[in-house]
């Protein structure tokens, strides 16, 4: 048994060692996670209009085109329950916060991170944002949660290149999606709404209750909640289930109706969005982004003047 | 807990550490941690079917002491059919019952008859399989008087959840595993490096081999529709290799944990892609399961005495319950059906048993004759994997049919990449290389330096961390 532990431990400590050398180097490139972090940390108190939500309103919403002092929060797969403890954690900083707005799109309701392939994504916000909503022990690591080639990329890139692992402006708002590189809107249409369409009864109420918590926070706090179902190109909200969709908006109209100091907003097939403000069929890129930004940009306004 | 996962890379030296340092001045004590470590992996998965679980352990077991006490023929037999019936019906009620209803509702309404089918919305548990298997095995022995009952619980019921075979085999047999449990099991140097090189290779095999050749395979059965034959056939083949992959590769990893605790497992797997015709391969295939319903099925039906007809009667029945037993769909019955009539020359003309040895013993290749056998051995197995993988019976026969169509000429639109095809090339070299042993690797190295051969190692870790990361895939036989 001595032989055995012995040549165990001797075969596996380089392992370990380079294994724990490369979560250190991960860990100190910075990312879009550990810098809205950051950023909520220092600034949440200056925040008047704070984005929560998934990718259409990463890569939608520029809060620099806001009137108001805005932050994008929001990432890829982010979903309500995560919107919520986002709020939750600077509960007692959001002294200047007039507006949040959150994305409440066809798949918002239907399934959390958790489910779906994004779900490695919580590591992020279990190691950057301190959250977690789940328990798992590889969320405490970057190095389990993403495959060695990629990682080995993102090192070489930062160490070697000095090339920086960010792709967001100052405020958050995801400048990956140019139109310079647009996909095609038929295809991406059909699969992302297949994507979009699994659907779990436990998390669909799981859900709906976190939305409610957050208007509820925004409520008790005098905070205006716009509610914002994404635009997005006909090939996407054509091929989505109609009934599922219809849940969706009905729970969301029952909540406009229950709830005074939220309003809400179906852009999901806005004619005024056309195929050049697509990246693909349901993302916008850069120019979408600036006209989607004005347009709530317009709402607040009126909702202010009210 | 998946083998494939941090968790388990965390439980494993827990338990081994427990099993060899803590435990080890009694089998009875190291028994006991077995069964509590064996609980908790399953109640990793969802605790409220470890319940089923003890059930059905507690079922088999008293059922069985009851058998050996009886003292007459009749009181035996009732106990014997209590505990079979109890746990198909529980197989029955979680795997087929949504199935039988479904399949009666399409039947009458053939007649004109529209009937709304009552289904459970029920999780099949993980393992159900694989444990009411264990269980039928060891009552049906008592009850042939092949074994004695087992009167202890503990040594019982580690028998049935010992974590590494829990969930997906080997089915293991009571004549072969509880020897094991009821003795003192002595630390073996060399018994478990092997089993750590056996773990080894089965992550190879399930992430580098079957996870990589899964994205292909689920992107062109996914999309079938929209692909040309020659691409459907290079899925099938993806297919082919990522189920072998995965269920071989899940096999490896729990002979050789297995193998940690001191304890050997029934082999489930013995190269069977380079199986010279379909006798050959079912052979070599999921050899567990093979024997187990050779003995159970195949021999109590009459087996190969009765003549020619009763033979292919037999293997008829065999195949079609073995492709049901995968699941509650008509695909796996297909593909059961589909193997038995490849087999039926063989029966037939009786040289089922013609190739029992290794292909090309001693030697680097085979002969010209027995390239082609194994290409056309292969090439019969991928057709089957067809209606195995497909989501249903229309969805296998569109892929079938477009596949022989003139679309079959034309280049495959999705081509895998170099890398993919260096790793399955070497995969496949690393197998031949090593058939004559119990796994790939076996041997292989045992000449080299300590260097060389730590190096081999060290490359095999890298490429299992090279294509692992995300999320740990599932095993393809958690379903059944």
């Amino acid at each position: 048994m001595k032989k055995f532990i012995k040549y165990t431990t001797i075969f596996s400590l380089p392992i370990l060692i380079l294994m724990v050398l490369f979560e250190v180097l991960l860990r100190n490139i910075p990312n879009e996670y550990s810098y809205k972090s950051n950023y909520l940390d220092h600034n949440s108190d200056k925040i008047q209009a704070l984005f929560l939500g998934n990718s259409h309103i990463f890569y939608g919403i520029n809060p620099e085109l806001i009137s108001l002092n805005g932050f994008n929060a929001s990432h890829v797969a982010q979903s309500l329950d995560l919107d919520y403890e986002i709020l939750k954690k600077h509960e007692n900083n959001w002294k200047n916060l007039k507006y949040i707005v959150v994305s409440v799109d066809y798949m918002s309701l239907l399934s959390s991170i958790q489910d779906g392939p994004a779900e490695w994504r919580l590591m992020n916000y279990k190691i950057y944002y301190d959250i977690h909503i789940r328990n798992k022990f590889t969320d405490n690591f970057e190095m389990f949660n993403g495959k060695l080639a990629k990682n080995t990329r993102r090192i070489f890139n930062y160490y070697i290149k000095h090339q920086g692992g960010i792709n967001i402006n100052t405020l958050g708002w995801g400048t990956q999606l140019n139109s310079s590189k647009n996909k095609d809107l038929l295809k991406t249409g059909k699969i992302a709404a297949a994507r979009h369409a699994a659907k779990n009864e436990i998390t669909f109420n799981k859900l709906i209750s976190n939305l409610e918590s957050i208007i509820m926070f925004a409520k008790n706090n005098k905070i205006k909640i716009i509610l914002i179902s994404c635009p997005s190109y006909k090939t996407y909200s054509e091929n989505l289930n109609k009934k599922e969709l219809a849940s969706t908006v009905n729970v969301v109209n029952a909540l406009d109706d229950k709830y005074s100091n939220m309003r809400y907003f179906n852009l999901l097939q806005d004619k005024s969005f056309d195929a050049k403000d697509f990246f693909d069929a349901d993302h916008l890129n850069e120019i979408g982004a600036k006209k989607f930004t004005v347009k709530i940009d317009s709402i607040m306004k009126t909702m202010e003047n009210h | 807990m998946l083998f494939n996962s941090i968790n388990f890379a965390l439980f494993l030296p827990i338990v081994f550490v427990l099993y060899w340092f803590v435990t080890n001045k009694s089998y009875k004590s190291q028994n006991v941690l077995l069964l509590v470590s064996s609980y908790f992996f399953y109640a990793c998965w969802d605790w409220r079917f470890l319940f089923l679980l003890i059930f059905s352990t507690l079922l088999d077991y008293y059922t069985g002491l009851k058998m050996t006490d009886s003292k007459n023929k009749s009181s035996k037999k009732f106990w014997f059919w209590l505990s079979i019936s109890i746990n198909l019906g529980f197989l029955g009620i979680f795997k087929y019952y949504n199935f039988f209803s479904q399949s009666f509702a399409d039947a009458v309404a053939n007649i004109g008859l529209h009937v709304n089918p009552w289904t459970l919305k029920v999780i099949l548990p993980i393992g159900i399989s694989f444990y009411t298997f264990h269980g039928l095995s060891y009552v049906i022995d008592i009850y042939k008087d092949r074994i004695k009952a087992e009167k202890n619980l503990v040594d019982y019921s580690v028998f049935v959840s010992f974590f590494p075979l829990l969930v997906a085999g080997p089915i293991e047999r009571a004549t072969h595993l509880l020897p094991q449990i009821q003795r003192k099991r002595t630390f073996n140097y060399a018994m478990a490096v092997d089993g750590l090189k056996q773990i080894l290779w089965g992550l190879f095999k399930k992430i580098v081999i079957a996870d990589q050749c899964a994205e292909y395979a689920n992107l062109i059965f996914n999309n079938s529709t929209d692909y040309s034959g020659s691409t459907l056939v290079l899925g099938a083949i993806f297919f082919a290799f990522q189920i072998y992959g995965d269920f071989s590769g899940y096999s490896d990893i729990a002979l050789g944990t297995a193998r940690l605790f001191g304890i050997d497992l029934l082999r489930n797997f013995a190269f069977p892609y380079f199986s010279r015709d379909i006798a050959e391969f079912w052979r070599r295939w999921h050899i567990s399961l093979s024997t187990w319903f050779r003995d159970y099925l195949y021999i109590p039906l009459g087996g190969s005495k009765g003549g020619t007809w009763m033979k292919v009667r037999n293997t008829f029945i065999i195949f079609i319950v073995s492709g049901f037993w995968h699941g509650a769909n008509w695909t796996f019955i297909v593909w059961g059906l589909l193997n038995a009539i490849y087999i039926l020359p063989s029966i037939i003309f009786n040289t089922n048993r013609t190739n029992l040895d290794i292909v090309a013993q001693s030697k680097n290749l085979p002969t010209f004759k027995e390239g082609i056998q194994i290409i056309t051995t292969f090439s019969l197995t991928v057709f089957a994997w067809i209606f195995f993988r497909a989501e249903n019976l229309e969805h296998a026969l569109h892929y079938v049919s477009q596949i022989f169509s003139m679309s079959l000429l034309e280049v495959p639109t999705i081509l895998p990449k170099n890398k993919d095809l260096l790793f399955i090339f070497i995969f496949l070299l690393l197998e031949w290389i090593g058939r004559e042993q119990q796994y790939a690797i076996a041997v292989l190295g045992a000449k080299w330096s300590k260097i060389i051969r730590w190096g081999f190692y060290y490359a095999i870790i890298v490429s299992i961390f090279y294509f692992a990361g995300g999320s740990e895939q599932k095993f393809i036989y958690f379903q059944f």
